[in-house]
C-alpha cells in the first residue's frame, strides 16, 4: 500500500484526488509503523521548511523517513525537505539527499515565487519519466530551489538552470506539482506507483 | 521561461455556471464541474470560479463545489466571491483550491489582503480589480462593478501588490 505522509503541511487533498483518479490504493497516515511498512511513500508539502520539519519532528517521523527503504517521492516542499539544509528559516532537513536548498533572487523579469507553467527537461533513462517527451510543461510554485548536481534527474530554467527533479537510491523528489500538471504530471505519478520495493535508481 | 497562461473564468450562481453581461441577463451555462473538466481537457492552464451570488448561506455550496472540482481536474484553480475572512480561505484551500480571489472585502478592509498573504502565502492570493472609466479616470468598483469606490486603478493595483497579492485579476468595464 502507498502511504501519503500526513503531517499538517498542505496539499494532501490534491495528491489524494490524483491517486483516486488513477485508481490507486493509498492511506493518509502519520503513524510511523504504517509508514515503515508501506510499499512506497509520498511526502507532499506546501508552506515553510522550518514549520514542516517541526511538524515531522512532533510526530516522531524523522527517523522513520531517514531509514525508509522503498520508493519515496517528495513533492515541492516535500522534495526540499529531503536535502540536508534549507535557507528557508535556516532549517536542518532530513538529509536523504546531499545538497542544500537556496532562495531565488528575484529581478524584474523573474518574480518570486516562480509560479506557473514552465518547461521541465527530464533525463531520458529514468523510470519515473518513462513515456514522456524530453521537454514537458509542468506547474511550479516555489521560492526556494536545489542546484543541479550529479543526483539531478531533470532540470528547469528560471534565470538559472535548477534541479527540478532528483533521484538518489530509493529517494525521488519533484520540485513542481505533478498533481497539478495535467496528464503529464499524472503520468509521472503513475510511473512512481509502478516502482517496486527496494528499487535502485539507475540513472546517472 | 514561464509561459503565458490561458485562464478561463467561470461565473457561478447557486452552484451553476451562468453567462451574462455585467452580471445581468444571466443564462444557465451548465454544470461547473463538467465544464471545468472540459476546459481542462481542451488545454486550459488554470481555472477561476467566481461565485457572483456569494453570501453566508452559500459558503457550504462553494466549499462543496471546490471539493468536486478538485476531484475532476488536475490543473490549478482559484475561487472567489464573498471571501471576507481567513476562515473561509482555510476551508477552500483545505478542500482543494490552489488560490482564492478577493475583491469587495479587500476594498472594505485592505488589511484582509495582508492577513491572507501572511497566513497562506502570496502564491495563493489573487486580488480581483474591477475598473470602469468615469470622466477619463479609471475608478475601482466593488460589488460586481455596481458601486464606484474612491480608489484609482493604478494606485490600488500598487497597494494590493505591496500588501502581498500574488496575482491581479483585472476586469475592465465589466467585460
Amino acid at each position: 500500500m502507498t502511504v501519503i505522509v500526513d503531517y499538517g503541511a498542505g496539499n494532501t487533498r490534491s495528491v489524494m484526488n490524483t491517486l483516486d483518479r488513477i485508481g490507486a490504493k493509498y492511506t493518509l497516515s502519520s503513524d510511523s509503523g504504517k509508514i515503515r511498512d508501506s510499499e512506497r511513500l509520498i511526502l507532499p508539502g506546501v508552506g515553510h521548511a522550518g514549520a514542516a520539519m517541526l511538524q515531522l519532528n512532533k510526530r516522531n517521523l524523522i527517523n522513520v523517513l531517514q531509514e525508509y527503504k522503498n520508493p519515496f517521492l517528495g513533492i515541492c516542499l516535500g522534495m526540499q525537505l529531503m536535502y540536508e539544509h534549507s535557507e528557508e528559516g535556516n532549517t536542518t532537513c532530513l538529509g536523504l539527499i546531499p545538497g542544500i536548498i537556496k532562495k531565488f533572487k528575484p529581478d524584474l523579469a523573474h518574480k518570486v515565487p516562480h509560479m506557473g507553467w514552465n518547461d521541465f527537461y527530464p533525463v531520458a533513462d529514468n523510470l519515473l519519466f518513462s513515456g514522456l517527451d524530453s521537454a514537458i510543461s509542468v506547474y511550479f510554485v516555489h521560492s526556494f530551489y536545489a542546484e543541479n548536481s550529479e543526483f539531478s534527474i531533470g532540470s528547469c530554467n528560471y534565470k538559472i538552470l535548477f534541479c527540478a527533479a532528483v533521484g538518489y537510491n530509493n529517494f525521488y523528489g519533484l520540485q513542481f506539482h505533478p498533481e497539478k500538471s495535467g496528464s503529464m504530471g499524472q503520468c509521472i505519478i503513475r510511473n512512481f506507483l509502478k516502482m517496486e520495493n527496494n528499487c535502485n535508481n539507475e540513472s546517472n | 521561461m514561464l509561459k503565458k497562461r490561458i485562464i478561463p473564468c467561470l461565473d457561478i450562481k447557486n452552484g451553476r455556471t451562468v453567462k451574462g453581461t455585467n452580471f445581468i441577463d444571466l443564462r444557465d451555462a451548465g454544470d461547473p464541474v463538467e465544464l471545468a473538466a472540459r476546459y481542462c481537457e481542451e488545454g486550459a492552464d488554470e481555472l477561476v470560479f467566481l461565485d457572483i451570488n456569494a453570501s453566508l448561506e452559500n459558503r457550504r455550496t462553494l466549499v462543496d463545489l471546490v471539493r468536486d472540482v478538485g476531484r475532476a481536474i488536475n490543473i490549478p484553480f482559484g475561487v472567489g466571491g464573498g471571501i471576507s475572512d481567513e476562515h473561509i480561505v482555510y476551508e477552500l484551500l483545505q478542500n482543494g483550491a490552489d488560490k482564492v480571489s478577493v475583491n469587495s472585502a479587500g476594498l472594505q478592509s485592505p488589511e484582509l489582503i495582508t492577513r491572507i498573504a501572511n497566513l497562506f502565502g502570496e502564491q495563493c492570493l489573487i486580488v480581483a480589480i474591477d475598473a470602469r472609466q468615469i470622466n477619463h479616470e479609471w475608478i475601482v468598483h466593488s460589488h460586481g462593478g455596481s458601486r464606484p469606490t474612491v480608489k484609482l486603478l493604478y494606485e490600488w493595483a500598487k497597494e494590493v501588490q505591496e500588501r502581498g497579492a500574488g496575482e491581479i485579476l483585472f476586469y475592465i468595464d465589466g467585460s
